[in-house]
């Protein structure tokens, strides 16, 4: 008796447990692409911005200086300001987990490029831009320079826990 | 009643005087010389008349070669080529492919490196940096390559080019300095063509600015399309002046009033993808070949070229 009670109690941890990852929205899938729309519909930028295609994000990621080829960018979302902010989101899907990884180092030094290039011509943007998140799960990696990034994390509340 | 000799001498006299008045009429037709004042905006300038333009004592004089490059004879003994009108914008001709660019570097400020990015032209070469003007050009440490900083000069030199194109102006309209302004394009375009001697330089003239949405944006008062006119004169007169070819952006843009409509940008000032495609359909129906321009050889750059160093750097 004490046995089936003590299996019972085990089972019922398990569930809260599995109840308690879902509540994180933790996916270890990673990023989704509809992500950025999400945060878009949530508010987070405060602009309409544009999208770009996975050649021109490739190039301006200069993701092939990480090693990374084209074909390793299985698919990918990104938004960007025209130029009346630093605001921008990219969701980009890596063939593998080593790539996902080379694309985030990319994305950071992307983001203190960006710091650097317009510190003296768009300073109300540095805040942002330091504010910026660049998260990998997975084969996954998620950036976003948001105006407010409490409507981005609420949009993709795992992006609140990720670790930069 | 006139004894024939006599009459001779008159027809002669008088078909003198017509060729003569009309090669005036045709040089004052093409914009006048470099030597002339810059034209008037079409709106009346405060800074205009606060900062004027380049003096006659301080243009080159014009001469028939300075507007119009030399007249190239066909192979064929045939007509000979109409030499390139450099008092005038690039005619438009048929659209050439993106691959055209491949071997265009592009030098110019936030407005150029967002074209870069949105218009989808896949290739050329980005030498760009945010707020950059023609003023700060020479000095400005703009790129880092392999860990070293070069201006976008030193960076231009550091490859050859087919094509260059130079788009600035935007952040010098709060100097009010037309005349340096002039003399900084005159010198920018010596000093590519010291390093980049066999590529078509191109002027790429100020697309207009939206100034309700600059200002409801919180933008820059002195951004100006009032000003932005005058720089444009100034522009083309530079490129007139050394020999390169201008193109006339602002025509393509510019609305009714004389602005950017303000659907293309969101700040008044950056323009948005489609306009940016735009941008490059202007572009790629406004070419002009290398032997068209200069059929008789490159011109002579008048500046130095930055010194290369062993290991490939360049220093000015």
């Amino acid at each position: 008796m004490k046995q089936k009670l003590t299996a019972a109690l085990l089972a019922l941890a398990c569930l809260f447990s599995l109840a308690a990852c879902g509540k994180n929205d933790a996916d270890p899938a990673g990023y989704t692409l509809e992500a950025l729309d999400l945060m878009a519909k949530e508010g987070a930028f405060s602009e309409e911005l544009e999208s770009l295609d996975g050649d021109t994000a490739f190039a301006l990621y200069k993701l092939a200086d990480y090693g990374l080829s084209r074909e390793d960018l299985a698919d990918c979302a990104v938004l960007r300001s025209a130029g009346a902010t630093c605001e921008e989101g990219a969701v980009l899907l890596w063939q593998t987990e080593e790539q996902a990884v080379q694309a985030k180092k990319a994305l950071e030094d992307y983001i203190q490029g960006q710091i650097d290039a317009n510190v003296d011509y768009r300073p109300a943007e540095i805040p942002k831009l330091e504010g910026a998140r660049v998260s990998q799960v997975g084969s996954t990696v998620l950036m976003v320079v948001a105006g407010d990034m409490a409507a981005a994390c609420k949009a993709v509340p795992y992006l609140d826990q990720a670790k930069n | 009643m006139f004894h024939r000799p006599h009459g001779r001498w008159t027809a002669a006299f008088l078909l003198t005087s017509i060729l003569a008045l009309g090669w005036i009429a045709s040089a004052a037709f093409c914009g006048g010389s470099p030597a002339d004042p810059p034209p008037a905006p079409a709106i009346s300038s405060d800074s205009a008349q606060a900062a004027p333009a380049p003096s006659p004592d301080q243009s080159a004089p014009e001469s028939p070669e300075t507007s119009r490059g030399s007249s190239a004879s066909s192979s064929d003994g045939s007509e000979p080529v109409p030499a390139y009108d450099f008092s005038q914008p690039a005619p438009e001709r048929e659209a050439v492919d993106n691959s055209y660019f491949a071997d265009a570097a592009f030098v110019g400020d936030s407005r150029t490196d967002g074209f870069l990015i949105y218009s989808g032209i896949g290739c050329g070469k980005n030498l760009t940096s945010n707020g950059l003007s023609i003023f700060t050009l020479p000095e400005k440490k703009a790129l880092t390559i392999n860990g070293e900083k070069y201006t976008l000069l030193e960076a231009l030199a550091l490859e050859q080019y087919g094509k260059v194109y130079l788009s600035l102006g935007v952040n010098e309209l709060g100097y009010y300095d037309d005349e340096g302004f002039y003399q900084g394009y005159c010198d920018a375009i010596d000093a590519i063509r010291a390093v980049q001697p066999n590529a078509v330089i191109y002027i790429q003239g100020l697309i207009p600015l939206n100034e309700e949405v600059i200002a409801q944006t919180g933008g820059r008062s002195y951004l100006t399309n009032e000003h932005l006119r005058v720089y444009n004169d100034l522009m083309r007169k530079a490129a007139q002046e050394k020999q390169a070819v201008f193109l006339d952006l602002y025509s393509e843009f510019a609305d009714e009033n004389g602005a950017l409509p303000a659907e293309a940008s969101k700040d008044g000032v950056h323009l948005r993808s489609d306009w940016c495609k735009q941008w490059l359909a202007y572009l790629q129906t406004h070419t002009v070949d290398y032997d068209t321009l200069y059929p008789d050889g490159a011109p002579a750059a008048e500046a130095p070229a930055p010194e290369i160093s062993e290991n490939g750097s360049a220093s000015s």
